[in-house]
C-alpha cells in the first residue's frame, strides 16, 4: 500500500486559497483499496520530522487543522509531495527510500494546474484521483530526466566511434592510404592503453553495459572488471547513482526482474543476455564481437591488408565499405545464432578469423541492422519505446 | 557560401570531429572544450556554472567578425528536446533548496537568442535524414551523419526561418513569476511565413528582413538548393512571398533534371531551367501555389518579343491564382515602400489619424503592446534580468556592427540584433527599449542608404511614426505625469540621430527631413515645458511649418499675398471692379517684398483711418519680414550643403 503525504504552504495566498476548502478532509487518512493506497493532506507548519530510535518519523503538530494521533514512519512505499521541504522541521532527515516530489510556483503552468484540479475537489474520491495525477505528473517529471540521463550518457559513449569509422570508410574509399595509415596508428595508439582507461570501442561497450545493469553485469564470469569512470545517473545529488535496470526495479517496484517488451530488446541489442537478475555477454552479439573485431583489426600488425581482404569478400552491396561489410558478416553471425569462436579465444589467429568471415559470407541474410549506425539509431530508438513503456 | 565551423564538445570526440570534417568537408574548424559532465548532463542545482560557459563561448565569438558570423556554423554536442520546448527556457530559476536539475538546453537558449545569425546544430535524437523535421537545419542526428549538414546550402538563420528563436519566446512567455502573472506576455511571436527570392544577395535579406520586421518568420533564398528545399513540396504554407521575376540563380538546375517542365520554347534539355514563366516555376516547387500573397519584384517587361510574351502569361496566371498577387517595380523607396507597394498597408482607424495607413503586421503579432492593450493584472515589473542582459548584448553588438558596416547585409545584420533586443524587452526597461529602438531605426537607413536598388529619395515619413507608435508604447513606463514630455523628448532623441546618420550617409534631403521632424518635436517639447509657454503655440506652429520646406514657405508667401491683397481692396481700394483689385495687389505686393509704402499721404488709409492704415502697414511688415527671412535663410541653407 502507498502511503502519501501531500501538504502545502498555507502562508501561501494561492496555496491557501486552493487547499483551505478541503479542510474537512485535511489530518485525516484517506484509504483507497482499489488504489492500494492511503492519503493525507495537511499544511506544512503542522509536519515535521523527527528520529525515533532507528527510523526516522513524520510527526503532527497541532495548529488550525486537527491531524493523526500516531506518526507516521517514513519507510519505502512513503510519497511525500510537498512544496519547498527546508520550510518542514527535520527535512535532512528524511531518508532516501522515500520518494520526495516537490513543486513550486516556478513549474511555471505546472503548478497553476495543479492548484486549479484542487480548487476542483470536491469530494474524497476526487481528491485520490487528484493526487494520483499529481504524483504521477511529477513523477513523470523524474522519470523523463533520469531517462533522460541515462540515453545520453549511453549515446555519448558512442559518438565518437561513429566518427572513427566514418573517417576509416571514407578515407578507404578515397584510396588515401596515407591519410588513413595516420588515422590507424592514432587510434591503435589510443586504444592500446589498459581497458579500465581506454576508450577503445569494446571499453566503450563495456560502459554502456555498466550503465544498463551495473553491477549485475557478470563481471568476473566475462572475465571483465566494472568501470570506475563511468557516472551512472541519480535522481538527487544526495541519492545513490543508479544503473538503468536497479532504477526500473525500484520505479515499478516489481520485486522479479522485467523481462518483457522494450526492456528485453534494448538488453538484447546491447549484447547482454539476462539470467534471472544477473547480466552475461552474449557469444553471439553483433555488437559485441564487431567492437571486439575492429579494435583487433585496428591494433593489427597491418590493418589494410585487414581492410583489403574484407573488400575482396564483399559483394557489389558492400563494395569500398569494409567496415559495414564486417558488422553485415557479423549480424549474419548473430542472426543465424553462430558464434564467433575467433573472437572468443584469448589467444587470437588473424587466420582463423578470415577462415570464418569467409564462411558467412555464403549465408542467407535475414537480418535488420544494417551497420554500426543503424545500431546507434536502433539503441536510440529502444530508448523511446522504454520510456513510453514504463 | 563557405562555412567556418565552431565545434563545442569535449575531449576526445572534439578532435575526432575537427579532423573529420576538415578532411572529408574542407572547411576550417575550430573549437571549444566544455566538461564532458556538461554533455552528459550530470545534475546541475546551480545555474553559475552556466553562466561561466555563456561568458566564455560569447568571449570567443565576440573576436569573429560580422560577417563571419553570418557564415558560421557552430556545432554543440549536447543532446536537445525539440519536441518539447519546455526545457528551452532561459528564465527557468529554482529555488536552490529544491535541488532541480538545470537542463543544457537553459544554457543553450541564452546562446541561441544572444546570436541569432548562427546556425546552431544540436544533437537531436529525434531527429533522421529520412524523417526531417522542422528543425533539420539545426539537427545532428544520432548516428553522426553529418552529409546534410555539409550540404551546400545558403541557409540564412537570422531571420529564424524554422522557428528556434519563436519556439524559445513561446517558452518564455508561458512562463510565470511567482505570483502568478504573466512576466513576459508581450514578447511577440511570430506564428506565419515569408519569404523573399532573389539571386542578388542584397535584395534577398532586404525583402526577408521587412517581412521579419513586420512580423513573419522569413527564408531569405538566393540559391536553387535552398529554393527547391523549401518550396519543393507543397506542404508549407507562406502567407508572404517577395519573388524576382527573372531568377538566375548560380546553381540554376538544367531543364534535364525536370522533363516534365519542357515546354516548346525551351525543349533543349541541356539548357538551364527557366524559371521566368510562372507556371513552369509553380509546377516545380508546388508550394508556391499555396501563398497567400505573392509579390513579384521585377524591374518590368522586357523589350524583346519573347519576353514580352513571357510577361504577358505570367500576368494572365497570376490572375488566375486564388491568392492575392502584386507587381513591384525596383527600385522602391525603402523597407516602407516596399511594405506599402506590395499592398501590405491599413488604415489605422484611431482617432485623428482614422484614416492615415500604417503598415499590416502579421496575423497574432502584437507588436507594439499598446498601453490599452496593457493586460488586467500585468505584471509591473521591468524585463527580466536575464533578458536584459542577453538584450544588452545584442544593442552591444548592433552598434559594433553598425561603425564598422561596409554592405547592405552587415547593416540588415545589425537592424535585426537591434530588432531582437527591443522585442525581448517587449518595450519595458524603458531606456534600454529606447536604445534598441534608435540602433534598428540607424540600422535600417543605413542599409537602405547603400542599397542601390532603392531611389533615391527614402520614405522618412513612414519611418517617423512608427517611431512614434513605438515610442508611445515604451513611454507607457514613464511616470504618467510626465509621460507627453518624455515621448517626445525619446522621439527627438532618435528622429536626430537619424539626422546625423543620414548626414553621414550623404543623404541630404531625409537629413533635412529629419531636422524638421525634430524642430517640430523640439516646439512641441518647448510648449509643454511651462504653462506659460501655450500661448506661443500658433506662432510657434506657423514657424514650424514654413521650416518644413521651400514649397511651404513659397505657398505662405502666395497665401500672405493674396491676404493682403484682399484687406487692401477691402479697407482701401474697394472691392468692385478688376482695377480695383489689380491696384490693391499690386501696391500689397510691392510693400510686401520692397517694405516700403507706395501710396500718396492722402491716400495712406484704411477703411478711412490712418491709425488702422499704419497697423496694417506694421502687421504685413513683421509678417513679410520673418516669412521672407526665413525663406532666404533656408534657401542658403540648402545651397551651402549642396
Amino acid at each position: 500500500m502507498r502511503t502519501i503525504v501531500w501538504t502545502y504552504q498555507a502562508s501561501q495566498s494561492r496555496e491557501h486559497d486552493s487547499f483551505a476548502p478541503l479542510g474537512h478532509l485535511h489530518g485525516k487518512w484517506i484509504e483507497d483499496p482499489q488504489e492500494k493506497l492511503r492519503l493525507l493532506v495537511a499544511p506544512q507548519q503542522q509536519i515535521e520530522f523527527a528520529a525515533k530510535g532507528e527510523s526516522v518519523w513524520l510527526r503532527f503538530k497541532k495548529g488550525d487543522w486537527p491531524m493523526p494521533a500516531d506518526d507516521l514512519e517514513l519507510k519505502h512505499g512513503v510519497i511525500l509531495l510537498h512544496h519547498d521541504k527546508s520550510m518542514i522541521r527535520g527535512y535532512e532527515l528524511i531518508p532516501q527510500a522515500v520518494n520526495v516530489l516537490d513543486y513550486s510556483s516556478s513549474d511555471a503552468s505546472r503548478y497553476r494546474e495543479m492548484l486549479q484540479d484542487v480548487k476542483d475537489i470536491r469530494s474524497r474520491e476526487s481528491l485520490v484521483q487528484i493526487a494520483g495525477k499529481w504524483i504521477g505528473v511529477y513523477a513523470e517529471a523524474g522519470k523523463h530526466y533520469m531517462l533522460r540521463q541515462v540515453r545520453h550518457t549511453a549515446l555519448n559513449l558512442f559518438l565518437t566511434l561513429c566518427i572513427d569509422i566514418r573517417s576509416i570508410q571514407n578515407l578507404w574509399h578515397k584510396r588515401e592510404s596515407s591519410r588513413l595509415k595516420k588515422l590507424l596508428d592514432q587510434l591503435a595508439q589510443s586504444w592500446q592503453v589498459p581497458l579500465s582507461f581506454s576508450r577503445s570501442p569494446y571499453a566503450q561497450l563495456i560502459r554502456f553495459w555498466y550503465v544498463l545493469a551495473g553491477q549485475k553485469v557478470h563481471w568476473e564470469k566475462i572475465g571483465l572488471t566494472p568501470p570506475a569512470d563511468v557516472f551512472l545517473p541519480r535522481e538527487k545529488w544526495y541519492k545513490p547513482e543508479k544503473d538503468l535496470y536497479s532504477w526500473l526495479l525500484a520505479y515499478r517496484g516489481h520485486a522479479m526482474p522485467p523481462e518483457e517488451g522494450a526492456w528485453e530488446q534494448l538488453v538484447d541489442l546491447s549484447g547482454l543476455v539476462q539470467v534471472g537478475e544477473k547480466f552475461t555477454k552474449k557469444k553471439t552479439s553483433c555488437i559485441a564481437n564487431f567492437v571486439g573485431a575492429l579494435e583487433l583489426l585496428v591494433k593489427s600488425p597491418d590493418p589494410h591488408i585487414w581492410l583489403r581482404d574484407l573488400d575482396a569478400l564483399a559483394g557489389r552491396k558492400h563494395k569500398g565499405t569494409p567496415l559495414t561489410f564486417l558488422w553485415y558478416l557479423l549480424a549474419l553471425a548473430e542472426t543465424n545464432q553462430i558464434p564467433v569462436a575467433a573472437l572468443q579465444k584469448k589467444k587470437f589467429s588473424y587466420d582463423h578469423l578470415h577462415q570464418e568471415l569467409a564462411r558467412l559470407t555464403g549465408m542467407n541474410s535475414g537480418i535488420v541492422i544494417d551497420d554500426f549506425w543503424g545500431w546507434v539509431n536502433a539503441l536510440n530508438a529502444m530508448f523511446d519505446e522504454l520510456h513510453q513503456a514504463i | 557560401m563557405s562555412r567556418t565551423v565552431l565545434l563545442i564538445s569535449y575531449e576526445p570526440l572534439v578532435h575526432r570531429l575537427k579532423e573529420h570534417i576538415e578532411r572529408q568537408y574542407q572547411k576550417t574548424v575550430d573549437y571549444l572544450l566544455l566538461p564532458r559532465s556538461f554533455f552528459d548532463e550530470a545534475p546541475r542545482y546551480k545555474i553559475d556554472e552556466y553562466v561561466r560557459y555563456y561568458e566564455e563561448i560569447c568571449r570567443y565569438l565576440e573576436g569573429v567578425s560580422p560577417t563571419s558570423l553570418r557564415n558560421f556554423m557552430v556545432i554543440v554536442t549536447s543532446w536537445v528536446n525539440f519536441q518539447n520546448f519546455e526545457d528551452w527556457n532561459p528564465l527557468l530559476h529554482y529555488e536552490e533548496n529544491r535541488e532541480r536539475h538545470y537542463p543544457p538546453e537553459v544554457l543553450l537558449s541564452w546562446l541561441v537568442l544572444t546570436y541569432p545569425e548562427i546556425r546552431w546544430i544540436f544533437l537531436n535524437h529525434a531527429f533522421s535524414r529520412h524523417k526531417g523535421g522542422r528543425f533539420k537545419l539545426h539537427s545532428l542526428p544520432p548516428d553522426m551523419d553529418l552529409t546534410d549538414i555539409f550540404q551546400p546550402t545558403s541557409c540564412i538563420p537570422l531571420f529564424d526561418p524554422c522557428g528556434l528563436r519563436n519556439a524559445i519566446r513561446e517558452n518564455i512567455v508561458s512562463r510565470l513569476q511567482h505570483d502568478g502573472r504573466a512576466a513576459t506576455a508581450e514578447i511577440p511571436r511570430r506564428k506565419l511565413f515569408a519569404a523573399a527570392i532573389d539571386e542578388e544577395v542584397n535584395y534577398a535579406y532586404m525583402n526577408a528582413y521587412t517581412a521579419y520586421r513586420f512580423g513573419y518568420r522569413a527564408w531569405a533564398i538566393n540559391t536553387w538548393q535552398m529554393l527547391h528545399s523549401v518550396f519543393g513540396h507543397p506542404g508549407k504554407k507562406f502567407a508572404v512571398v517577395f519573388e524576382d521575376l527573372y531568377l538566375n540563380f548560380p546553381d540554376k538546375p538544367h531543364q534535364s533534371s525536370f522533363p516534365e517542365t519542357q515546354t516548346e520554347d525551351n525543349d533543349a534539355t541541356d539548357q538551364e531551367i527557366r524559371l521566368s514563366n510562372l507556371t513552369r516555376r509553380d509546377t516545380l516547387l508546388p508550394a508556391f501555389q499555396n501563398v497567400q500573397h505573392r509579390v513579384l519584384v521585377t524591374v518590368g517587361p522586357r523589350a524583346r518579343e519573347q519576353e514580352g510574351d513571357i510577361w504577358n502569361n505570367n500576368m494572365t496566371y497570376l490572375k488566375s491564382l486564388k491568392g492575392k498577387s502584386r507587381i513591384l517595380f525596383k527600385p522602391f523607396a525603402g523597407i516602407f515602400d516596399l511594405w506599402k507597394g506590395a499592398g501590405l498597408f491599413e488604415r489605422e482607424r484611431k482617432g485623428w489619424h482614422f484614416f492615415r495607413k500604417k503598415p499590416r503586421q502579421a496575423d497574432d503579432f502584437d507588436w507594439p503592446p499598446s498601453r490599452s492593450d496593457r493586460r488586467e493584472g500585468s505584471d509591473p515589473h521591468s524585463a527580466p534580468g536575464k533578458l536584459l542582459i542577453i538584450a544588452q548584448r545584442l544593442i552591444k553588438r548592433a552598434v559594433k556592427i553598425l561603425h564598422e558596416t561596409e554592405t547592405v547585409p552587415d547593416a540588415i545584420h545589425a537592424a535585426v540584433l537591434a530588432l531582437e533586443a527591443k522585442e525581448l524587452l517587449a518595450s519595458r526597461t524603458p531606456t534600454t527599449a529606447m536604445e534598441a529602438l534608435a540602433v534598428q531605426h540607424q540600422a535600417e537607413i543605413s542599409a537602405e542608404s547603400m542599397f542601390y536598388g532603392i531611389e533615391y529619395n527614402l520614405n522618412v515619413k513612414d519611418r517617423f511614426r512608427d517611431i512614434a507608435r513605438e515610442v508611445a508604447s515604451i513611454g507607457y513606463w514613464f511616470r504618467p505625469a510626465s509621460y507627453k514630455k518624455s515621448t517626445i523628448n525619446a522621439r527627438l532623441t532618435i528622429v536626430e540621430s537619424l539626422a546625423n546618420r543620414f548626414r553621414e550617409l550623404n543623404q541630404f534631403e531625409e537629413e533635412h527631413y529629419c531636422l524638421a521632424e525634430a524642430r517640430r518635436l523640439r516646439f512641441d517639447f518647448w510648449l509643454r515645458q511651462k504653462w506659460y509657454h501655450r500661448p506661443a503655440w500658433p506662432f510657434v506652429k506657423y514657424t514650424d511649418f514654413l521650416l518644413r520646406s521651400l514649397w511651404n514657405l513659397f505657398a505662405a508667401v502666395v497665401l500672405w499675398l493674396i491676404v493682403f491683397a484682399g484687406v487692401y481692396c477691402w479697407g482701401k481700394h474697394g472691392i468692385a471692379g478688376f482695377d480695383n483689385i489689380y491696384n490693391a495687389f499690386t501696391e500689397s505686393t510691392a510693400f510686401f517684398f520692397t517694405l516700403e509704402q507706395v501710396s500718396e499721404p492722402g491716400e495712406a488709409l484704411l477703411f478711412g483711418s490712418k491709425n488702422y492704415w499704419n497697423l496694417l502697414l506694421a502687421v504685413q511688415g513683421l509678417v513679410s519680414f520673418s516669412t521672407l527671412g526665413l525663406f532666404l535663410t533656408h534657401f542658403y541653407m540648402i545651397i551651402s550643403r549642396k
